[in-house]
């Protein structure tokens, strides 16, 4: 393989500029518009890699996105690119490439050593390792994992970044060949908004690859060049090129990839810029003009080296000026090999032409071409690359190939016809048509507002593409439809997929070492279907996704079971067309950005702090604050007994917020709650229970009553979402008639809750227009007033069972109120404490977390929080009906209890199970909320026991997976002050009030 | 990328009158540029007006208030009163930095004896103006909608990133952006690393 | 302008009347009521919410199979013209 010098005309590469670059190590040299392939093609290097089952040596083959063997690694550390294709590959100075199965210290050395083995690695080996002998199949896992794969899997983190764009257009065109190009300009007169894309670096698809082609008194590229010069001026129109659609969905949205930076040398890329992007595209009317891909023609040995699709020779030739070999032999079934052959007559020393066909069209052939009718390629010959090949004859009646002469060749083109590129046609879920006349697979293209174009839809030669794209474009102008799929066999293709074998290989998907006789034996063993085939062979499943092998799969089905291909039918196409990086999928959402973090008001100050933060939802909330380094035991500790001494301060804006209006406030309440609300005072605040209609705990928290048509509702934090689309649903759905305003206020209150015995006095030393007796602001009420200066709402409620103050404020002096608090607060030693030691606290009090100790499960009577069900309430509130169904009215249900380990030092793991005895293994339940509770020096835990609030006093084990065994007994849950007189000044809950 | 080195921010117990702060106050929210240019206003208000725009009651007293009730995804500004529709029985109204309880007071007294009301949700929002050149582009990583379509009076509720928003176009070359407090961090940190390729 | 999918969310099946008289209803009827849908393949009449806009709750009728959307409807008008069974 050598380069042509002077360049061909029709190159896009720019010989002005060299290019270094290093490849298994080695140093070599390119030019500017080289691939990776053309470069190393130039440099004859033919070797790419050693497959993956047999490990033979493999070369390139196919021109662009559907090579399925020379993958190659990039790169290193965060910019490392696995499993690229080499001719996907644009050269860039001081490129850095490895071919990972050519590296001898690799598996690469032991494979060869299987060449014993082959025999039993047919089709279907490794499934059949899984079932017997069963003991050894781990041993085989590890020795074949290590064969699977070509690159390795990157370990660091991608250095660069991504992102996502949207766009909206009245036509896609997907497609920058002559075709697509065609159809745009068209369109863009029109003034629609027009996007075009196309994979490739630069537009004009496979022109490139037959550049000579007459259109009038031009040439098809000249005529092309044309067409893209106008296209830039047209304000309309957006080109993207190095863009993949790779996903065509529902309603005309198509998602592709653009290669913003892969293409620049390491020190040109610019951080700020993402490497690639994901377009999300949504089209008025999407125009495919996708293109058609060469398959191959299969015979024995035919994956050495040298041996490739004639667009692939034809590419290097036209494009890259590189020209594959000296002596070529062309095997083809179409009018194609002959086009080829002229070009190749042009350049190499002997050209041979091998037609199956018995007639071959009227082209004249150069001179130096030998053209050779009527005949196969029997097989390839050669060590590591192709030497010869031997041919017979084809006797048309039989079928029997006869072996006629062997003819030197160290380049072998294959032209077995085109498939159209039928894929984002088929995502949305219609299969291709197969056609005779193309020999091929014909998109269905049959949804709305979709339509094809050009050599996808069988027009091949440049003046029948160039209109069929104008008439195509003018069907999408003027709203109107004629036929697309083209009626003529331009290719005069014969139907010939493979020679018959002669005990050699004859490789179908090269990626996989999947065979002929593979396909053969999978339908012997009765795997018949072509997705049974698919999996059972692993045909098509690698990178390159069967694109030059999957149709010729379905012919040798067909061959197998005298079906026609219409019976075999394709397997389902799903996106994505090529493969996508994991980075383009996620864009911008990763790290931090991932979820958004939801901060309160008083994140800076936490932060300045030094809280310890946990995520609760989306929310980022303090979870503890060290207190002298000490870990998170330690800062419980602390928090929790200073604030029972004295006094503790926690952020609680991250609550849910509903404000609640209209003259059936009342009466909403009371059906949406298990409680009453008819007479809650105004000044009053009350702890409500919900309930799904299952009668399980949904939510809970406390609503405030503000006025007689005015309430505030809290919820918890991760329910107030769903809570408040509960809501809103119950009462536009069910019961518009009442007249009731649901309004979220989350974000515009914040709360800081100063608990404790001194809470009282804090509050005296911050606010002074509000009277906090026992007597004037009495436990479950609020009062209006100004905290710190602010206009507040202070209510007194507790979720720790201490005397507590909860201010809100606008969050945007909720900040401002917190220092404050802590400032002020100093006088009595206050502590800020987090999340843990809120669930401590509350635990000790034995006060339910909806989420933690409910799980959907669990119903008002399970929770022994009966005395919030009221009975007497005239409306079926949601969920009461089902508390008297069978199955939640049984009484062996799992029961809300608490539970005291034997230990007091030992805390039990939350999930673990609950067991009656060491030798009864059967799960009572499980613990559901665990902790060491410095204000009992002891451990205490929650959960669900079955019959547990009968059981109380009894002994039973906790156990772990691991085997833990924690004898413990079921209490009460509530441990700490039952008689809540910590609360000062305690009113029992009148629940019928 | 690198992050950004949030700045620690002041002990706010120093101060000796009530501190206003935006969910933005550790970042610099006024950026410059021709293709890209972003400005937060604060201290605004917003309360939530509540009452169903067929309710005649409900119409003559919004305009007792001296305000036009906006027809569907639409705005309307009076006075730098901007009353935007929010749903068919509700509209966010956004003032400068007045003082609230007359207005409130105003308000609640036309709304007595019907089925509306007014709720203060001024700390909900942050607000957010962007402009220059490429500030679609930037909404575009961001979000579906092709906002060259949303006209001069128009709002939409949506999403942008992950964060629910309002946005509204208020003039031929900005939008500006209504997001909650607890999102605007996340929101902000998104919009400047959307914004970095058009920022010198 | 037209509105995106993902600003709305699923609501299930539409005008499912709660039963008016819960207490007098057998735990079967009552099962019924909160679990048994129509599933049809084909055209469904169902509710969604526009959660990321309005926040309103609407119907449609929508096919299943390929999503053609054939009317929508408010809630009040869904259930003034839109027949449905009442358990």
């Amino acid at each position: 393989m050598r380069r042509i010098n002077p360049v061909l005309p029709s190159a896009i590469i720019n010989n002005a500029i060299e290019i270094d670059f290093i490849f298994e190590g080695q140093q070599f040299k390119g030019f500017d518009g080289d691939t990776l392939a053309s470069a190393l093609s130039a440099n004859d290097v033919k070797v790419f890699g050693y497959s993956y089952k047999y490990s033979r040596p493999r070369g390139i083959i196919a021109p662009y996105a559907e090579e399925p063997n020379a993958l190659v690694s990039l790169e290193q550390g965060g910019l490392y690119t696995p499993n690229a294709k080499a001719t996907q590959v644009e050269l860039y100075q001081d490129l850095i490439a490895s071919a990972p199965t050519l590296n001898p210290n690799s598996i690469e050395k032991i494979k060869p050593l299987f060449k014993a083995f082959h025999r039993f690695m047919a089709a279907g080996f490794y499934y059949k390792t899984f079932m017997r002998p069963q003991k050894l199949w781990m041993l085989y896992e590890k020795v074949l994992r290590s064969f699977a794969g070509i690159s390795k899997a990157p370990v660091d983190f991608d250095s660069e970044h991504y992102d996502h764009m949207h766009h909206n257009c009245d036509v896609l065109v997907i497609g920058g060949g002559l075709a697509g190009l065609t159809a745009a300009i068209e369109i863009a007169k029109t003034e629609k908004s027009v996007i075009l894309l196309d994979e490739r670096p630069s537009l004009g698809g496979t022109t490139y690859d037959y550049p000579d082609e007459a259109v009038g008194s031009t040439n098809q590229l000249e005529y092309m060049n044309n067409i893209i010069s106008q296209l830039d001026t047209y304000p309309n129109v957006e080109i993207l090129s190095r863009t993949t659609a790779f996903a065509f969905h529902d309603e005309n949205n198509v998602i592709a990839n653009e290669m913003r930076q892969d293409h620049k040398p390491l020190s040109e890329r610019n951080a700020n810029l993402s490497r690639q992007r994901l377009h999300k595209i949504k089209a008025g009317h999407v125009l495919l003009a996708t293109g058609a891909s060469e398959r191959p023609i299969a015979f024995d040995n035919n994956d050495l080296p040298g041996i490739m699709l004639s667009t692939a020779g034809l590419s290097l030739l036209n494009r890259f000026s590189v020209l594959a070999g000296e002596q070529v032999v062309i095997f083809t079934n179409n009018d194609s090999g002959h086009t080829a052959a002229n070009y190749f007559a042009k350049y190499s020393q002997k050209v041979t032409l091998i037609d199956t066909r018995s007639n071959s069209p009227d082209v004249a052939l150069n001179g130096n071409v030998r053209l050779i009718n009527s005949s196969v390629i029997i097989k390839a010959n050669g060590k590591n690359s192709v030497s010869s090949v031997t041919i017979g004859e084809r006797d048309q009646k039989s079928n029997k190939n006869v072996l006629t002469e062997t003819i030197d060749a160290d380049l072998v083109l294959v032209a077995g016809g085109f498939n159209p590129v039928v894929h984002l046609d088929c995502h949305t879920g219609s299969n291709p048509i197969w056609d005779d006349n193309l020999v091929a697979f014909a998109p269905n293209l049959s949804k709305q507002k979709r339509s094809g174009t050009g050599a996808l839809t069988g027009y091949i030669y440049a003046t029948d593409v160039i209109n069929n794209a104008k008439e195509q474009a003018n069907n999408i102008i003027n709203n109107s439809i004629t036929a697309t799929t083209a009626q003529k066999n331009f290719l005069n293709t014969d139907k010939f997929f493979n020679v018959e074998s002669f005990g050699g290989k004859q490789f179908i998907d090269m990626q996989n070492d999947v065979t002929t006789s593979d396909i053969q034996l999978a339908i012997r063993e009765n795997y018949k279907s072509i997705e049974h085939i698919k999996r059972y062979t692993a045909l098509g499943f690698g990178t390159d996704q069967g694109k030059t092998s999957n149709v010729l799969g379905v012919a040798i089905a067909a061959q197998s079971q005298n079906l026609k291909m219409s019976e075999v039918g394709t397997t389902t196409f799903r996106p994505a067309y090529t493969p996508v990086t994991f980075g383009a999928l996620a864009g911008q959402h990763i790290n931090d950005l991932f979820d958004p973090e939801r901060y309160t008001p008083m994140q800076p100050s936490h932060i300045n702090n030094g809280a310890i933060f946990e995520t609760v939802g989306q929310w980022m909330r303090p979870w503890y604050f060290p207190n002298n380094g000490d870990g998170l035991d330690g800062a419980v500790f602390n928090e929790c007994l200073k604030t029972r001494e004295s006094l503790g301060v926690i952020d609680a804006s991250t609550l849910g917020k509903i404000e609640i209006h209209g003259p059936d406030s009342r009466e909403f309440l009371n059906r949406v709650y298990t409680n009453s609300w008819t007479k809650l005072a105004v000044g009053s605040c009350r702890y409500g229970l919900m309930l799904d209609e299952n009668g399980m705990i949904m939510d809970d928290g406390v609503t405030a009553c503000l006025s007689d048509d005015h309430f505030i509702m809290t919820t918890t934090t991760g329910g107030a979402a769903k809570v408040y689309q509960w809501l809103e649903n119950w009462l536009q759905t069910e019961w518009p008639e009442l007249e009731v305003y649901l309004s979220s206020v989350t974000d515009h209150f914040s709360t800081t809750a100063v608990v404790g015995p001194n809470s009282r006095e804090l509050m005296l030393s911050i606010c002074s227009d509000i009277d906090f007796s026992k007597e004037a602001f009495p436990f479950m009420t609020w009062r209006a007033g100004t905290v710190c200066g602010v206009s507040a709402r202070v209510m007194r409620i507790s979720f720790s069972g201490e005397l507590a103050y909860e201010i809100n404020v606008q969050s945007n002096y909720g900040r401002f109120v917190w220092d404050s608090v802590l400032e002020k607060g100093n006088k009595w030693s206050i502590v800020q404490y987090g999340t843990e030691s809120m669930h401590v606290l509350r635990a000790e009090k034995g006060y339910i977390i909806a989420g933690q100790d409910t799980d959907g499960s669990v119903s008002p009577i399970d929770a022994d929080l009966s005395w919030v069900v009221s009975k007497s309430k005239q409306f079926s509130f949601l969920g009461e009906r089902s508390l008297s169904r069978s199955d939640t009215s049984r009484v062996d249900r799992k029961q809300l209890v608490g539970i005291l380990t034997e230990d007091p030092s030992e805390v039990l793991s939350e999930g673990a199970q609950i067991l009656n005895s060491n030798t009864n293994s059967n799960m009572l339940g499980h613990v559901t909320s665990s902790y060491f509770s410095p204000t009992l020096n002891r451990s205490i835990a929650m959960g669900l026991v079955r019959d547990g609030l009968r059981r109380k006093g009894e002994k039973i084990i906790v156990a772990t997976a691991k085997g833990k065994r924690s004898p413990s007994t079921i209490e009460s849950y509530v441990f700490f002050d039952p008689d809540g007189l910590k609360m000062n000044g305690n009113e029992s809950e009148n629940v019928d009030g | 990328m690198e992050m950004k080195v949030r700045m620690l921010m002041d002990n706010l117990a120093k101060s000796t009158v009530p501190v206003y702060e935006s969910a933005l106050e550790k970042y610099n929210t006024t950026v410059v540029g021709d293709l890209w240019r972003v400005k937060e206003t604060k201290k605004l208000s917003y309360l939530i007006i509540r009452g169903k725009t067929g309710d005649d009651d409900f119409v003559k007293a919004i305009e007792s208030l001296g305000l036009t009730l906006p027809g569907p995804m639409k705005f309307i500004e009076t006075a730098e009163r901007k009353l935007i529709w929010i749903s068919p029985d509700e509209f966010l109204l956004v003032l400068g930095d007045v003082p609230l309880s007359d207005f409130i007071e105003s308000a609640e007294k036309a709304f007595k004896d019907i089925f509306a009301y007014i709720i203060d949700n001024s700390g909900s929002f942050t607000n957010i103006e962007i402009s220059g050149s490429r500030h679609l582009d930037v909404v575009a990583k961001l979000s579906p909608y092709d906002y060259h379509k949303l006209t001069i009076g128009s709002v939409i509720s949506t999403n942008l990133a992950k964060a629910p928003s309002i946005i509204y176009r208020p003039n031929e070359n900005s939008l500006t952006i209504l997001v909650r407090f607890s999102f605007a961090d996340y929101l902000w940190r998104t919009i400047e690393k959307a914004s970095l390729e058009y920022t010198k | 302008m037209h509105l995106e999918e993902e600003d709305f969310s699923y609501s299930g099946e539409a005008l499912i009347a709660r039963p008016n008289n819960p207490s007098s209803i057998s735990d079967d009827e009552w099962g019924d009521y909160l679990f048994m849908r129509k599933n049809p393949k084909g055209r469904h009449v169902e509710q969604w919410q526009h959660s990321s806009g309005c926040r309103k709750f609407f119907v449609i009728e929508r096919n299943t199979i390929d999503n053609t959307i054939y009317s929508s409807y408010t809630m009040i008008q869904a259930s003034k013209e839109i027949k449905h069974e009442t358990n």
